[in-house]
């Protein structure tokens, strides 16, 4: 029992050491944004500040428009990874569930969108946005994010997954195709869902040439271009820089945070009969 | 029921962000085009004297990031409220980050004149971009229509470098050049009074401020295109060329220039003594920081930095800049000019070309260039700066931040900054292979072939899918 003891306690100190590896760059970015410059340049490297300043932040939030931009990035983010689940959710359906002609196809032609590069796609994207008359608006940036084939292949994996007799018990009890859908299909699937959107948010989030090229006015800029306006073309400014880092990360940390806990949930649905 | 009907809620909410997100700037534009129309309307209504009191906005793409970003809002602020208030002239600024050229790129691929700027700030560098473009209006030609600046204004090797054919393309705007930035105290603790000269002697004093100082490295300087262009280009009293056709300005730049004169042997060939000191870093991490902290005696970066090193350093040392060592004795004390131009966009406008090139004749007088120095170590380009009030005081207060200045004037007119077409790939080349060659990972010989061979193909694979006209 008690070398048992002792094996889990190593585990745990092993877990523990490279957790604080894999976190360390993240609060050594935190501990940089709390300190003064004289700390940050000092000859001999410093872990945490001596006096802790809240003037990076100050910095970071008023000298660009950095609280706007990260509302702009938030919305964005946001109705992309709604967007993602609903059409993703609609498209694996369809392709799970339903025969029909062409299915095939339009299934390979969804994998061969995976297959382009996205810069490829960017100038006559742009094209496409500036004659729309969407340049400086939330929709050019969010239209080209709005469906992703990897998510509609991760969505029908999962559905081809669920046993085909359930949806007939469903249709024998007088529920339709729709209704299935709803109330039985995107509920017991939560933990896709819930992977789906962080993924999608984080990665609209950490997007930046195509927020860049489509917006020309200050204030539709996004969080990642709000950050490079703090970098100094001739030296570093750490310590803004790295205070608009962690603001920027919070939107991303709380999402992920709040919706891990669904992922979790999620698995544990059904796992235990009682 | 409950759960359903809250899924539909939730989609139902989200379809509405995003309408609205897209919708609320379409009314928006609407309004704008409503209001605009309405404008238009009652300006024709009001006769001709009305329509003369329009605004015209100019739109105007810049890379100029924090201080830097608000000394050039400031002189947008101050042309706004006085040459622009009394021509009706707007200009509203919009930061583009390095190179500052994505967006434009893309308006330039889909002809989208309506998202373009009329006046753009672009690096040397970048100019190949807009060269051959349409669209792009020339300064010189602007110049002939009439201008409050003369060609012989500005700094000889500073024109030359906005010149293509001989022909003004852009206006030289934010320019330094390159400079030895050395630690007086650990220069005189090691014994030496004076800065080194040419490349020979800084490789003889590194040991030596190493042994005898508690710098860490008596040279800091990552070689990369810039340096390289640098150290070429100021071989012999007149200076070499780093590329053919004259370093793109008459005619596409096809190749290096410098291997067929032998200069870019000469310095590797030299360089490799500095390497061999023993004392050489090579490779940049905070340079500014590091120099201020009095880990590197010396270090070779632009001179746009004289003013964020005069305030880490402080009191800390006396600290000196001089003009980068030479290869040989007797070469000129010179330097290539690094920064960048204002360029004009035509679209198709006549009153916006007529805007952008007042607010560019403003951006490159006399008053806003001799402002330079009080804040950074740009160089004024309008040499008539000398004579402003601003610069003569900072000057006689601080004659540090003259040298950029008297450099730049005593560089020989060829030594100008190249028109390299695809300068991305060609800085990581030099940038890689002097790395391995001060790392000894190659040998001089090495390194000559790598650039020499390197440089060929990128040129070729450039043209191939680029061709020159």
């Amino acid at each position: 029992m008690k070398r048992r003891a002792r094996k889990d306690a190593l585990v745990q100190a092993v877990c523990i050491v490279i957790a604080i590896g894999l976190l360390f760059p993240i609060l050594y970015a935190l501990s940089v944004s709390f300190m003064e410059n004289r700390d940050i340049l000092s000859r001999t490297p410093r872990i945490l500040p001596s006096k802790i300043t809240w003037e990076n932040y100050r910095t970071a939030l008023f000298s660009t428009m950095l609280p706007r931009y990260i509302v702009n990035s938030f919305v964005i983010a946001t109705a992309c990874g709604v967007s993602r689940i609903m059409m993703g959710a609609m498209a694996a359906y369809a392709f799970a569930f339903f025969d029909f002609k062409g299915k095939a196809f339009l299934f390979s032609l969804t994998l061969a969108t995976m297959m382009i590069p996205v810069d490829v796609l960017m100038i006559s994207n742009y094209t496409t946005i500036s004659k729309l008359g969407w340049m400086n608006t939330y929709l050019a940036v969010c239209v080209v994010f709005l469906v992703n084939g990897n998510n509609i292949f991760l969505m029908r994996q999962q559905f081809l997954s669920f046993t085909k007799s359930l949806r007939e018990a469903a249709y024998v009890d007088g529920c339709g195709s729709v209704l299935f859908f709803i109330k039985i299909l995107m509920p017991v699937n939560k933990p896709i869902m819930t992977t789906v959107f962080i993924s999608s948010f984080v990665g609209v989030w950490n997007q930046y040439v195509w927020p860049m090229i489509v917006t020309n006015k200050d204030e539709m800029r996004t969080v990642q271009v709000g950050i490079t306006m703090l970098k100094n073309w001739d030296s570093m400014v750490f310590g803004p820089v790295m205070a608009g880092v962690i603001v920027a990360l919070i939107p991303t940390i709380f999402v992920i945070v709040v919706f891990q806990k669904k992922i979790v949930a999620g698995m544990m649905n059904g796992a235990v009969k009682e | 029921m409950k759960r359903g009907k809250r899924f539909l809620a939730v989609v139902l909410s989200a379809s509405m962000v995003l309408t609205l997100s897209g919708c609320k700037t379409s009314q928006d534009q609407d309004q704008d085009q409503s209001q605009n129309q309405s404008q238009e309307q009652e300006t024709v209504g009001a006769g001709q004297t009305e329509k003369d009191s329009e605004v015209t906005e100019i739109a105007f793409w810049h890379s100029m990031d924090t201080s830097y970003g608000e000394i050039l809002n400031n002189q947008i602020d101050t042309f706004n409220n006085t040459i622009g208030k009394e021509k009706h002239i707007k200009v509203v600024p919009t930061f583009q980050n390095y190179p500052g050229t994505d967006a434009l790129t893309a308006a330039m691929s889909s002809d989208d004149i309506e998202n373009m700027p009329d006046v753009i700030q672009m690096y040397t560098e970048s100019v190949s971009l807009i060269r051959d473009y349409e669209r792009t209006v020339w300064v010189e030609d602007m110049m002939e229509k009439g201008s409050s600046i003369a060609k012989e204004d500005l700094i000889p090797n500073v024109r030359s470098s906005f010149e293509i054919d001989g022909k003004l393309i852009g206006m030289p705007y934010n320019i330094a050049c390159y400079l030895l930035y050395y630690n007086q105290d650990q220069l005189a603790a090691a014994g030496y009074t004076q800065p080194p000269k040419t490349v020979q002697e800084m490789a003889d004093m590194l040991p030596v401020l190493k042994e005898k100082t508690d710098a860490d490295f008596g040279l800091n300087v990552r070689i990369n295109m810039n340096e390289l262009i640098n150290f070429v280009e100021t071989q012999g009293k007149e200076g070499t060329l780093f590329g053919d056709n004259n370093n793109g300005h008459d005619g596409y730049m096809t190749k290096l220039e410098c291997v067929q004169n032998g200069s870019l042997r000469e310095f590797i060939d030299s360089w490799g003594k500095v390497i061999d000191s023993g004392s050489y870093r090579a490779v940049r991490d905070s340079i500014n920081e590091e120099f201020a902290a009095g880990i590197h005696s010396m270090v070779i970066m632009s001179s746009s930095r004289l003013k964020t090193i005069e305030n880490l350093v402080g009191d800390n040392f006396q600290w000196g800049v001089s003009a980068v060592p030479v290869v040989h004795d007797g070469d000129t004390p010179s330097s290539y000019p690094t920064g960048s131009g204002l360029f004009i966009l035509n679209r198709e406008d006549e009153a916006k070309v007529n805007g952008a090139w007042e607010f560019v004749q403003y951006m490159a007088s006399a008053k806003v260039q001799a402002q330079w120095v009080e804040t950074t170590g740009y160089v004024p380009v309008n040499q008539q700066a000398l004579e402003h009030d601003s610069f003569k005081n900072v000057v006689s207060e601080n004659p540090k931040q003259a040298v950029p200045f008297e450099i730049l004037a005593d560089s020989p007119r060829i030594v100008t900054s190249p028109f390299v077409p695809n300068y991305k790939e060609i800085d990581t080349l030099i940038k890689d292979t002097m790395i391995s060659f001060a790392n000894k990972e190659i040998d001089a010989d090495g390194a000559y072939t790598a650039i020499v061979e390197g440089t060929d193909k990128i040129f070729e694979e450039y043209y191939r899918t680029n061709p020159a006209e």
